[in-house]
């Protein structure tokens, strides 16, 4: 029985197999021979996306093959495949869609298919990365679908040529529409600051990563770049050209030091798509398809390449790499790594392109420090994996510091000194530097890799003596803000503050006169001092809340007497609240500390500082006279936001920002407090 | 604790909630509104907590559950503002929707549930934690 299921699970994989190839071979075919395909101006292949295409048929057909052989021994490799096969018929529909409809429906389906596929390979954490990966990438789905919503908006068009012409044409530059296509660039091809995700992705089987993670997936987001291009504003390319750069530096760095190969393979990719965004931001297209091709070719055969570690059960560590392939599969490896150097004809060499446009171009140092150190991490890589193939002898454990320190150093100096150059210097001698760059940067680069054999690990004793350090220091923190000096400067601030609370109120409300209500006003200042006095002083914990609780109160019990019910109520409440959280929290902390400063230093200190704030809360004091601006917020209330809160109006209406922000703040406490919860 | 007074505190409990949500509703043209609804709400939960930890634990650990209200209230409110954005063509901007038994149903509304899911569940989520690092510490002296 279990022999029958297996041969029809072989039987139907290698249906499903042969209509990917075939599928494939038509798609490349097709797409090579420029001819243009219409199917009711929903679906187009033209030069626009010929390139896209041409990449997706390609990689099909070998991905597809060594999907089967990879999965059709596995209970579900039938339906991985089949759902590797969709995924592949959802890419080609997203790519050809005419229609923003079809586009956003396309895109978003990629997302779910992402989950399927990572969740599918059932190692341990996939479900877990699954989500990950699927939190992040929806951002950037969820966003593209409020940019598609936007532009319908704008243009009242669906078709994907029309819309962008109308908006072109109505000359406006949404600065939303700017950020939200920005964001689903970013977060579907990983790059920063949404470049975690390619890295937990990894978890998935090697033909989904080969396909997914290499050559489609993470394209896509590009793909939408190089689609809205015509609309994309000088915000929009600034930041993937920033944006680019950074994950290209960092993740060339990280994949030189990693010892993981599918996890080194991973932050190289995201090096080349910060790579890739920085040329879109730079607007070299030509130069965008070309390196777009070719990576998605070199890339998936590296990630086959693990996969085949895998199925040889090698390990999944560099050092592995040389006892895994035969003679003549090492040679013909040789040529996804040249292409992965950027070696002219095999490679792109997009990075020296950018190298030069930067340098005749912006000039910005920041870039050009940047790339220097892409090509110099990512071909070191590249080396590095060249050796791997021949010898076994592990790394060195360690990289010392100095080394990496004189590295940057020289980087940094390389960088000054070439900007500083080519600022004064004619175009042409700016093209010979360049070249002569990029020379140094291979011969560099293939030391570094070639002999070094770098990995990169801090030492544990390190890291632990840094931990131990940083434990003593928060210690050491606590006892000061328990000790006197403490007490006394929140009490002097907390004693000058309501003075000259009680005078600016005093002052506006009653113009100096005496009455009753100024005498009860008196009555609650004075109870609200004696409280927080007694809160500071006394070495009770349990009295430090009760009696700064009786503060409190009187301070509610003012703002009731000036007609401010809803400031009552929730400081009341919050009151109450804090009341308990205190209690909770107090029991927590470590006994009184003694202390060793003398009384008298500490009410110096403490008052020194308090006067100081005094004067920065009299500096900003708000202008006299603001009965203008209270009466205009009753009147607008009713007429803007129909309410006859005015607070609330303002709350939610007029402050609307303020509101959002004050409640994201209460969201990073929570979050602060569990960290510390956790740590503890 | 007297037993009178946590049963009292059971019965209380619904009547507490709805409170909470009268404020949350009457905001607009009242004193009240989310923040105040959700302290009040907050504050409901809390007594509830030190009155019955020991007993229900189960109910306790669901309440734990529900800080994923906090983010949920901050997309609302952002949400709201987008609303303003798509039908007047301004962040924030005031929408009315409609009005049902007098209630005014406008964005500024779902902003004010936003607020109160937030202060609800992440104010609550701390209290909860903190309550739930063992008892015993907090009685010893």
């Amino acid at each position: 029985m279990i022999e029958t299921h297996r041969r029809l699970n072989e039987f139907l994989s290698a249906i499903i197999t042969l209509v990917w190839v075939v599928f494939g071979i038509g798609l490349s075919g097709v797409s090579l021979s420029g001819v243009e395909v219409s199917w009711k101006n929903i679906f187009r292949l033209d030069a626009a996306n010929h390139p896209f295409v041409f990449t997706l048929g390609v990689c099909s057909i070998y991905i597809g093959i060594f999907s089967y052989f990879y999965f059709s021994r596995k209970k579900s490799g039938f339906w991985i495949n089949l759902a590797l096969f969709l995924f592949v018929l959802n890419v080609a529909a997203l790519f050809l869609a005419q229609n923003l409809v079809i586009l956003v429906a396309a895109f978003e389906l990629t997302t779910i298919f992402s989950w399927v596929l990572i969740a599918a390979s059932k190692h341990q954490g996939s479900l877990q990365a699954a989500r990950f990966v699927v939190a992040l990438t929806l951002l950037g789905g969820i966003s593209f679908l409020a940019f598609c919503s936007l532009l319908f908006k704008e243009t009242n068009s669906l078709d994907l040529h029309e819309a962008l012409r109308a908006y072109r044409l109505s000359n406006n530059t949404g600065f939303l529409l700017q950020v939200l296509i920005l964001i689903s660039i970013l977060s579907k091809s990983a790059i920063f600051p949404f470049s975690a995700w390619l890295i937990r992705a990894m978890v998935a089987d090697a033909p989904v990563s080969a396909l997914l993670h290499s050559a489609t997936l993470v394209k896509l987001g590009l793909f939408l770049g190089y689609l809205f291009f015509p609309i994309l504003g000088e915000f929009s390319k600034q930041a993937l050209i920033y944006l680019g750069a950074i994950t290209a530096f960092f993740c060339s760095f990280r994949a030189l030091f990693c010892n993981q190969l599918k996890t080194a393979l991973a932050f190289s990719t995201l090096a080349s798509l910060g790579v890739l965004g920085w040329c879109l931001g730079a607007g070299l297209i030509a130069e965008f398809l070309n390196f777009l091709i070719i990576h998605a070719l070199y890339k998936s055969v590296l990630f086959l390449m693990v996969g085949l570690m895998v199925l040889r059960k090698k390990g999944g560590s560099i050092q592995d790499v040389a006892t895994s392939f035969a003679g003549s599969e090492k040679f013909l490896l040789f040529l996804p790594l040249f292409s992965l150097i950027g070696i002219p004809l095999i490679g792109s060499p997009v990075k020296e392109f950018l190298l030069d446009s930067v340098l005749h171009g912006s000039k910005s140092i920041f870039l050009v420090l940047l790339n220097v150190g892409t090509i110099l991490f990512l071909q070191a890589f590249g080396f590095k994996l060249m050796r791997a193939l021949y010898t076994e002898a592990t790394p060195k454990t360690s990289l010392r510091f100095r080394y990496l320190g004189w590295m940057v150093l020289a980087l940094f100096l390389a960088g000054l000194v070439g900007a500083g150059y080519v600022h004064k210097v004619p175009e042409k001698t700016v093209s010979q530097f360049s070249e002569v760059l990029t020379l140094f940067l291979l011969v560099a680069s293939a030391l570094f890799g070639f002999l070094k054999n770098p990995d990169f690990s801090i030492p544990s004793a390190f890291l632990f003596k840094l931990q131990e350090g940083f434990g003593a220091f928060m210690k050491s923190l606590t006892a000061r803000f328990q000790n006197q000096k403490f007490q006394s400067y929140v009490f002097s601030v907390f004693a000058c503050s309501t003075a000259l609370i009680s005078f600016s109120t005093l002052n506006v409300h009653f113009e100096l006169k005496w009455t009753f209500i100024s005498s009860v006003l008196f009555a609650l200042l004075i109870i609200a001092f004696l409280g927080g006095y007694l809160a500071l002083r006394s070495r009770s914990r349990v009295l430090t809340v009760v009696s700064f609780a009786l503060a409190g109160l009187s301070v509610n019990f003012a703002f009731l007497i000036f007609g401010a019910p809803d400031l009552a109520i929730t400081s009341f409440l919050v009151d109450l609240i804090w009341l308990a959280l205190f209690i909770l929290a107090l029991y927590k902390l470590p006994p009184f500390a003694k202390t060793s400063i003398s009384s008298f230093k500490g009410w110096a200190f403490g008052l020194s500082v308090s006067v100081g704030v005094v004067f920065f809360l009299i500096a900003v004091q708000p202008p006299q006279g603001l009965s203008a601006l209270k009466n205009a917020y009753l009147v607008e209330a009713e007429r803007l936001v129909s309410a006859k809160n005015a607070v609330n109006a303002i709350v939610t209406g007029f402050r609307g920002f303020d509101t959002v922000g004050e409640i994201i703040v209460l969201f990073l406490a929570a979050l602060g407090f569990k960290a510390l919860v956790k740590n503890d | 604790m007297t037993k009178l007074f946590a049963e009292g505190v059971l019965i209380l409990l619904p009547l507490q909630i709805l409170g909470a949500i009268v404020f949350l509703v009457r905001g607009h043209d009242l004193p009240g509104g989310g923040f105040i609804a959700g302290v009040l709400g907050l504050a409901t939960f809390i007594i509830y907590g030190l009155v019955w930890r020991s007993k229900v634990d189960p109910v306790f650990s669901e309440l734990k559950n529900l800080s994923f209200l906090g983010p949920l209230g901050i997309l609302v409110t952002l949400g709201s503002g987008f609303l303003g954005y798509l039908v007047k063509g301004e962040l924030f901007a005031s929408v009315y929707l409609f009005n049902v038994l007098g209630l005014k149903f406008t964005s500024e509304f779902i902003f004010d549930f936003g607020v109160f899911l937030t202060v609800l569940s992440l104010a609550g989520f701390i209290f909860f934690e903190l309550l739930n690092m063992e008892l015993e510490e907090w009685t010893r002296d």
